[in-house]
């Protein structure tokens, strides 16, 4: 018995780490050690017993609460997660197997299949119907399939670069399948996950008021950071009485040497370039939002919108939870970050110094990249540094060449849901 | 009590006569941290009972309570030892010629952390508000809390006689570091539902009679969940505006009355503004009489 609750133990720990949460081997021992003072017959008991020594942070709650609520169920809920799991491979193999051309399957890579399966239903309909079409049309022969199978990798490549590759499966997999049973009942649940974890993208309607107050508690826990931040100023310094003391002693209490306090480090000034286009204005407005409970602490901070050229933002007119949020007059739809910094050299270059970190918010998909990366290197050369949120998956930037451009002068740091927002501006 | 003839109901039950109101989420951890004998993080709010817990502790297992209260800049010297330099000095000045020793225990200023260490009786060493400090005293407290040993250089290695129970607090204002982390037993205390405010008002101030402590907890209520303040009322609060509307002789819930009273709630201009911009009392009031008019219907 003591030793099936061990084996359970482990491969709770081990589907945990699968889903995202880091647990140390440290703490694996703990739970082992603590499930023998508990009474693992009372669930609600051996829940707790395991989160006080796996879970670290209340983030990590919710997750932790998901895979424990999926994992320890009896055999037959297991059975059934295990067929369930089953089912979902199969109804994937079917979409697959309905790219055919004359019941024989087109010559696709498993890239073409997996964003095929991936997409959303009203997207992957279009290509269904275009598919039928070609295959019922007037003098259809062989020729057509070659032509059918580039149209589809094309419309396909299309979507990936608007969209990214997105997973067929919403966890990574193991190869075990009763594992991946569990990690995909929680992965498949994870659409009401907590805010902080949830792309900043998808939260909308009733959403957005708690996702903006989650974000200015946010900003208040950053601006306590950062306004305890020092560094040297060129103020006179003070003595250090007790060290000063302490030294004297060698002298036989004679003050030969002054030892002096550290000097108070100033904080940093802040610029942020916003990108303001497209799907951007979903992240735009949360960022903003954090930026606005920074001013606070940062008075030198100034926010910039940008699509395909600048604009300077009022932060006191900023409201995230209207709707109408982003529509800056003037701004258009395509990014174009090499203007904008232009514009913002022209007029502001005066401000950059050595304490100015400047963030950047955008996917990274520019036109002008290579001189973008350019002024990027001008930029990084004159301030701190430049600390770049990405929402892109980070599995996703070796596609994009813009990323490999300027990485060699940014910090780049992905940025999709508040929680990995709030790790990013921690390199501030 | 013993801490090894512990059980999870003994434990609950001592709490309770100390007047500390915990369900499960608290006890269970708390019970978890005294037999592996970890150290216990508590993270929460302030004024929601975290430094509570281990004055608890302290009279429920008789033992003294050494507190070393975080600060920023708080240092090895003020945590762990002090020299007493000026006595030194004034040895030194005042004995000039002779062989002195003066790092010697008569000249040793011993702060909470060597306390705990060297006391005979095993201790509670509360570490409170560990946020406040940096993560360079985070590292140290590492050495201090896996061995229970520290490195006096002038006396040696100090050994813990007795190894203390430890309770760390923390108001969340920064992240800690990953290695305190994994080292203790993980305890986070949000905010009471009404229920349990209810039960802790009326263990604390039982004078205030059951129709409004419960109002007074949904008012409460109100507050932390409609409202977005930069400091929501903690426990203490609420037991302070309960013994404050003893002392108004309140009977019932009035608007004058929140009004009267809401600077023992609020205690920032912003809070102030964002209360009033929200309907103030009128709309408290509103909130409080709503639940009661909903409880009146389910009756």
């Amino acid at each position: 018995m003591e030793k099936y609750l061990e084996n359970s133990i482990v491969t709770f720990v081990q589907i945990l780490r699968r889903a995202g949460m880091f647990v140390g081997t440290s703490e694996l021992l703990d739970a082992l050690n603590a499930a023998k003072y508990v009474n693992m017959a009372q669930k609600d008991e051996f829940f707790l017993a395991l989160s006080s020594v796996l879970v670290k942070s209340p983030v990590d709650l919710p997750l932790f609460t998901a895979v424990f609520q999926s994992y320890f169920v009896p055999q037959g809920d297991r059975d059934a997660q295990v067929d369930g799991y089953r089912e979902q491979l199969e109804e994937i193999e079917e979409l697959k197997d309905e790219l055919v051309f004359k019941d024989e399957p087109l010559d696709l890579s498993e890239e073409d299949l997996d964003t095929y399966v991936a997409m959303p239903e009203a997207e992957r309909d279009k290509i269904r119907q275009f598919v039928e079409m070609t295959n019922v049309g007037y003098n259809v022969t062989e020729r057509h399939k070659e032509w059918l199978e580039r149209s589809i990798r094309g419309a396909l490549d299309f979507y990936r670069s608007n969209w990214g590759q997105m997973n067929i499966m919403p966890m990574e997999t193991t190869g075990d399948e009763e594992l991946d049973s569990i990690l995909y009942e929680v992965a498949k649940n994870q659409d009401a996950k907590d805010l902080m974890l949830k792309d900043m993208k998808d939260i909308s309607g009733a959403e957005v008021r708690e996702a903006v107050l989650l974000v200015r508690h946010l900003a208040r826990r950053l601006a306590t950071r950062i306004g305890r931040r020092y560094k040297r100023s060129t103020k006179k310094e003070a003595v250090d009485v007790r060290r000063s003391l302490r030294k004297s002693l060698r002298y036989g209490g004679v003050l030969l040497e002054l030892i002096h306090k550290k000097k108070r480090i100033q904080k940093p000034s802040i610029i942020l370039f916003a990108d303001n286009s497209g799907s951007m204005i979903k992240y735009s407005r949360f960022v903003i939002q954090l930026m606005l409970g920074l001013s606070e602490v940062l008075p030198r901070m100034r926010c910039f919108a940008f699509s395909d050229h600048l604009a300077k933002l009022d932060l006191r007119d900023f409201n995230a939870e209207t709707e109408e949020f982003g529509k800056i007059d003037g701004l258009g739809e395509t990014t174009n970050l090499h203007a904008s910094l232009l514009e913002f050299l022209e007029k502001y270059d005066k401000i950059l110094n050595k304490r100015t970190v400047v963030l950047i918010l955008s996917d990274t998909k520019t036109l002008e990249y290579d001189a973008t990366a350019e002024k990027l290197r001008y930029i990084a050369a004159k301030s701190k540094e430049i600390i770049w949120l990405n929402p892109m998956d980070k599995e996703d930037w070796k596609r994009y060449p813009m990323v490999e451009a300027f990485l060699p002068h940014v910090s780049m740091y992905e940025s999709s849901s508040i929680e990995k927002l709030a790790q990013a501006l921690k390199h501030i | 009590m013993d801490t090894e003839k512990l059980t999870i109901d003994s434990l609950r039950t001592a709490m309770a006569e100390e007047h500390y109101i915990a369900e499960d989420d608290i006890v269970i951890p708390l019970y978890l941290s005294l037999r592996l004998k970890k150290p216990l993080l508590i993270t929460g709010a302030a004024g929601v009972g975290k430094t509570e817990i281990a004055k608890v502790l302290a009279s429920i297992f008789d033992m003294d309570l050494i507190r070393l209260q975080c600060y920023e800049g708080l240092d090895e010297n003020k945590a762990l030892y002090e020299w007493n330099y000026q006595k030194q000095l004034l040895n030194i000045q005042s004995r000039q010629g002779e062989d002195v020793n003066i790092f010697s225990e008569e000249y040793l200023l011993s702060r909470p952390l060597l306390k705990a260490l060297r006391t005979e009786k095993q201790c509670v060493l509360l570490i409170d508000e560990i946020d406040k400090t940096d993560a360079e005293f985070e590292a140290f407290l590492f050495e201090v809390l896996s061995d229970f040993q520290v490195s006096v250089p002038e006396l040696g290695t100090v050994k813990a006689k007795q190894i203390p129970i430890v309770i760390l607090t923390s108001n969340g204002e920064r992240e800690l570091s990953d290695g305190l982390k994994r080292r203790s037993v993980f305890l986070n205390i949000d905010y009471p539902s009404i229920e349990k405010e209810v039960a802790i008002v009326k263990t604390k101030v039982p004078e205030l009679g059951n129709e409004l402590t419960l109002q007074l907890a949904r008012g409460v209520a109100w507050l932390r969940r409609e409202l977005d303040l930069k400091k929501d009322p903690s426990i203490a609060e609420t037991l302070d505006w309960a013994r404050c509307l003893i002392d108004f002789n309140a009977d019932r819930f009035t608007e004058k009355l929140i009004d009267d009273t809401m600077n023992v709630l609020i205690k920032d201009e912003e809070d102030f503004a964002e209360f009033r911009d929200n309907g103030g009392a009128r709309q408290m009031l509103r909130a409080i009489m709503k639940s009661d008019a909903a409880d009146g219907d389910n009756d």
